[in-house]
């Protein structure tokens, strides 16, 4: 492959981060439009933002963010195309119009009715750390707001997190990994709380020593550091550690969070037995628990199939095991979110930083990154049961938006979509600590904007 | 002066708070490193207003500043400050905080029981520093503030460095601080660097790497390299924001010399970089050197006004010129075709270069900086001498002393030890951190008291396995194995030992690429303090050698000892009163109840805090 004097593949140029919105003649005629309507007298934003600002928040309470991290193949998995590529046992059935591989995600075949595939959706970036981190803080890592930028689930958290009541969890969790994008410039109780459930409790949430030896240590402590727990000598930082300190107690032995945290064998097979699927039980107690947790994010790795993308599993590469290991944790946490209730009120979206070539395999038998990709999204009131948009026939670029933007999805938009499905206004800015304002949804050259149609 | 800048600063912490809107910016970009003093300060003592009046023992009280001795220049300064708002001033440090903070703050480890006896017989304090100063440890810490200034890691988002580059840069780094290389010689041969990423003596060559922007026209790398390195080394981080549009109506509200400067100057600053060229070898993969990269330059080559893509707004000839040459922000031209180097010249020569580190040293010894944030430096509100008009204030909380300061660093000939020998021998660093008089928040910019840091998370684990001495020896990608966090090259090790990653990660160690070193308190610490396997197999009698030691001593000795190993200090009457009765209460099983003591002290408020 080609690559520039930094390394750089020359195909991956010119990637149009700042490139204007064409302005075709409907988008003119829609603005002239709503200009004529008096949308031109509010001042500082887009017309279509003020408009879609005003339109009624729906009514989910939740949001889950699973990240299919290294890229999945669209057109082997959401936005399904078949070819010469398409191996037979993918069992490709169409429902309702949808292409899907029955053969690969069996669970979700059976529920289409409540998912909706968005397929006019482009990646700004073609490398794996930029373009996740583009997803988790919805905008540009390579600009310098990024490097005060919280995590999406910390603006939820920031917006939602003290409107729980008796919480018992902080109101950003990170399923699936120990590390990873924080609270940006918010403050502390923004950050992320990660978990790798394995479903013997939460790690740390009980005491090795045992139960008895704990409440002894602990009133031991109280007594012990008293002094400093009733005055800040050592500073306001410090002095705020006393709650940082009580929430933990909290939580030790806690059996709201034992409850959540604790499933056996049989409920782990029934959700494939991975990592992912005990993250997915987690993500259902916790849901089930109204624990506190509003924003749930849920890492599933590693979708960056270069290489013998349909290798027999186990492999760990292959799109059969991936396949399987997201079928099954994601099928069974919809269809118990659905049987309790709580599909309706929490928004699921599920997305990968990119997407991979279309037609035939590579040379070495898998998919490189491409910028075109498609998301799933359930739940949270939406319309299920159809596509949003339509790429070309290969599957390597959009040809019908199929939404009000009219333009390529950007991880931005999802973004928006999120805030506004919790009902958080994605049009609002904070001001950060250098005395700037910090949007929630940065406002571009292009305006985003979340996608309403999912509810239409 | 002061106060007007605390009122401000004040105002727009409150309009944080209210959520005022105001004019929209544009998605612009600054890059800065929050500090929450003021935010936290006010919070708590907001909460403690709010709540009953709370018992307070009485202390040695806060004293007139004309009574601290002045040890350097930088007391005068200080305490004259303090005494002309009469502001009265934390009395001096005892010998046991001082030992404690000075060993954390210039070597990241505790000092060990024999070492506080040796000081509380001959408490020497410039001798303790000057010891210190030239010990593995300071390098092992120094080298990690170094990597995170810098940067280093083995894959960051944009490009991959690699292990082989990786552990190069952190040893030209560590051999630099081990050598006495000056601050001007490690940022001309970061920001010069000619060679291979792989090889020790051109390591400093993966510091140019960090501006590497993929998917972008190169104009984006050259503006992202000029960039990290004004960042870092002139604390003008707001060049992020010109190098995308002019200062003027975007940064009136930030910095005054910001919002008179503009695109093109920036760009002519980014210039210098035009000609770089990163090539990597032409090898089969089995080689050594294949991921590499020869960080050189070539001969011709300008900034072409000619983009339409990229993460930089579209940039077009201006005034029919198509192309930039490269002209430094004094308006220096470069002598020679070779304009990296010649950048990197007038960089260490540029007055704020020195300013920079002067105020970044400073924060590492008194935990706020002279200016905050620290990368965000303004030309234009520094020179006491001659103060900015309008509502614009000096911007330092002491613009005469970080004047001095930064003079002083190059007299010294920009050595870090040196420099930090002058700050850490000054009484204003060896404030107490106690303030015994009611505490103000306009006494924060005055430095009346010594602020209180968290430790990090390398601290807490090497403080762990100290006071313990139970060691774990981490492997590491083709370096040798250590069982000090201090000593692992980029903050995400030791990958190959699970556990200690997630004991550490709660810390906020940062990745130095996507996400950076943070001082937040959270629930998740609090967890690993009490419950982590990594505290509790070490607090046993039975698997520590020093703790067994200590338990065996007579209960009185015994809870020194403890206290020594735990928290570097002795306790206090009601402390030792607490604990003797608590293991009073052991009968058989003393060891145990010794074992809660110890995890007592570990949970204790003034462990985690370096104070």
């Amino acid at each position: 492959m080609k690559k520039d004097r930094f390394g750089i593949p020359l195909d991956l140029n010119g990637t149009q981060f700042w490139r204007r919105p064409p302005v075709n003649r409907r988008v003119l005629f829609n603005h002239a439009a709503a200009a004529v309507g008096g949308y031109f007298l509010l001042p500082e934003l887009g017309w279509e933002r003020r408009a879609q600002a005003q339109t009624v928040a729906p009514p989910a309470k939740n949001v889950v963010f699973i990240m299919m991290r290294g890229g999945p193949s669209q057109i082997d998995t959401f936005d399904l195309k078949q070819g010469p590529w398409t191996p037979a046992n993918l069992d490709v059935q169409t429902y309702n119009g949808l292409k899907w591989p029955r053969g690969l995600m069996p669970r979700l075949a059976g529920q289409l009715d409540d998912i909706v595939l968005v397929r006019s959706v482009k990646a700004w970036a073609a490398v794996h750390g930029l373009a996740q981190i583009w997803m988790q803080i919805g905008r540009n890592p390579a600009s310098g707001s990024a490097r005060i930028a919280p995590h999406i689930g910390s603006v939820v958290s920031y917006e939602l997190g003290s409107k729980a009541k008796d919480a018992v969890l902080p109101a950003f969790i990170s399923l699936n990994a120990l590390s990873g994008i924080g609270n940006g410039f918010l403050p502390p109780e923004a950050a992320p709380f990660f978990a790798a459930p394995g479903g013997s409790g939460l790690t740390n949430s009980r005491h090795n020593d045992g139960a008895p030896r704990f409440d002894r240590r602990y009133g031991l402590l109280l007594e012990m550091d008293s002094q400093l727990r009733t005055s800040p000598d050592l500073g306001a930082a410090a002095f705020q550690t006393q709650s940082y300190n009580v929430a933990a107690r909290k939580m030790v032995y806690n059996d709201k969070v034992d409850a959540i945290f604790t499933f056996d064998a049989a409920e782990r097979a029934a959700y494939g037995n991975t990592s992912f699927g005990n993250s997915c039980i987690a993500t259902r107690n916790i849901l089930r628990a109204n624990a506190g947790a509003r924003f749930i994010q849920i890492v599933h790795s590693e979708w960056d199939q270069h290489d013998n993308i349909w290798a027999a599993p186990p492999n760990t590469q292959s799109h059969y095991t991936l396949g399987a290991q997201f079928d099954n944790g994601l099928g069974a946490l919809l269809s118990d979110l659905k049987k309790d209730g709580l599909l309706d009120s929490t928004l699921v979206v599920a997305m990968g930083e990119f997407g991979r070539t279309v037609g035939n395999l590579n040379a070495t038998k898998g998919r490189d990154h491409l910028l075109q990709m498609a998301v799933l999204m359930a739940g949270g009131g939406i319309r299920g049961g159809r596509a949003i948009g339509e790429s070309n026939a290969a599957g390597s670029v959009t040809m019908t938006p199929g939404w009000s933007g009219d333009r390529d999805i950007r991880a931005e938009d999802v973004e928006a979509t999120m805030y506004h499905a919790l009902g958080i206004d994605w049009n609002k800015s904070l001001e950060d600590p250098t005395g700037r304002r910090f949007e929630y949804v940065p406002r571009g050259v292009v305006e985003y904007k979340p996608i309403t149609e999912l509810w239409g | 002066m002061i106060s007007s800048r605390v009122a401000k600063r004040l105002a727009s912490l409150l309009s944080f708070a209210l959520l005022t809107p105001s004019a929209g910016a544009w998605d612009c970009s600054f890059k800065a490193d929050p500090d929450r003093f003021l935010a936290q300060e006010a919070r708590v003592r907001f909460a403690i207003h709010n709540t009953a009046k709370l018992a307070r023992p009485t202390r040695s009280a806060a004293v007139d500043p004309a009574d601290i001795p002045r040890r350097n220049f930088i007391d005068h300064f200080i305490f004259d400050a303090m005494a002309e708002k009469g502001v009265k001033s934390a009395p001096l440090s005892s010998d046991q905080e001082f030992l404690r903070r000075v060993y954390y703050d210039l070597t990241g480890h505790p000092p060990s029981p024999a070492d506080i006896r040796a000081f509380l017989e001959k408490p020497d304090r410039n001798g303790v520093i000057d010891r210190l100063l030239f010990t593995r440890e300071f390098m092992d810490r120094w080298t990690v503030w170094l990597g995170d200034l810098l940067q280093n890691a083995a894959f960051p988002a944009n490009f991959d460095r690699q292990y082989f580059g990786r552990n190069a840069f952190y040893k030209w780094m560590l051999f630099s601080i081990a050598d006495q290389k000056s601050l001007r010689d490690i940022a001309l041969e970061a920001v010069g660097a000619r060679g291979s990423n792989y090889k020790n003596e051109t390591g400093s060559a993966n510091f140019v790497l960090n501006g590497i922007v993929s998917m972008s026209p190169p104009q984006d790398t050259f503006d992202m390299m000029f960039m990290k390195s004004a960042s870092a080394f002139l604390g003008l981080s707001n060049f992020d924001c010109l190098l995308c549009h002019d200062g003027r109506g975007h940064l009136e509200q930030v910095n005054l010399w910001a919002s008179k400067a503009t695109r093109v100057g920036a760009q002519r600053q980014a210039a210098f970089f035009a000609r770089v060229n990163l090539p990597k070898p032409n090898l089969p993969a089995s080689d050594f050197f294949y991921n590499s990269y020869n960080v050189g330059d070539v001969q011709r080559g300008f900034y072409n006004l000619n983009t339409l893509a990229g993460n930089r707004p579209e940039r077009a000839p201006l005034a029919g010129m198509g192309l930039l040459e490269p002209e430094y922000r004094d308006g220096s031209k470069p002598g020679s075709e070779d304009w990296r180097q010649e950048y990197a010249k007038f960089m260490v020569d540029d007055p704020l270069f020195a300013v920079n580190f002067a105020n970044r040293l400073w924060k590492e010894a008194f935990t706020m900086g002279l200016v905050e944030p620290i990368d965000a430096l303004d030309p234009a509100r520094l020179d006491p001498d001659n103060p900015p008009s309008g509502n614009w204030g000096l911007q330092p909380t002491h613009p005469a002393l970080l004047r001095k300061l930064a003079s002083e660093l190059k007299e010294r000939n920009y050595n870090l030890r040196e420099f930090l020998r002058l700050l850490f021998e000054s009484s204003a660093y060896q404030l107490s951190s106690r303030y015994d008089d009611d505490w103000k928040l306009s006494y924060v910019p005055l430095f009346a008291r010594h602020y209180p840091r968290r430790l990090e998370g390398e601290e807490i684990h090497d403080a762990i396995v100290l006071a313990t001495n139970v060691r774990t020896n981490y492997t590491l990608r083709d370096l040798d194995d250590t069982p000090w966090a201090m000593q692992m090259p980029e903050p995400v090790e030791p990958r190959s030992n699970g556990s200690a990653v997630n004991f550490m990660n709660p810390f906020y160690r940062g990745n130095r690429d996507s996400f950076f070193r943070i001082q937040d308190g959270s629930v998740q610490q609090q967890l690993n303090l009490m419950n982590d396997t990594f505290i509790l197999n070490r607090l046993r009698v039975a698997s520590s050698p020093t703790l067994r030691e200590a338990a065996a001593l007579k209960d009185e000795d015994a809870v020194e000892q403890l206290f020594l190993l735990l928290l570097q200090r002795q306790p206090d009457a009601r402390e030792k009163k607490v604990a003797l009765e608590y293991l009073a209460k052991a009968g058989n099983q003393r060891n145990t109840y010794f074992e809660d003591l110890a995890w007592s002290l570990i949970n204790k408020t003034d462990f985690l805090y370096n104070y």
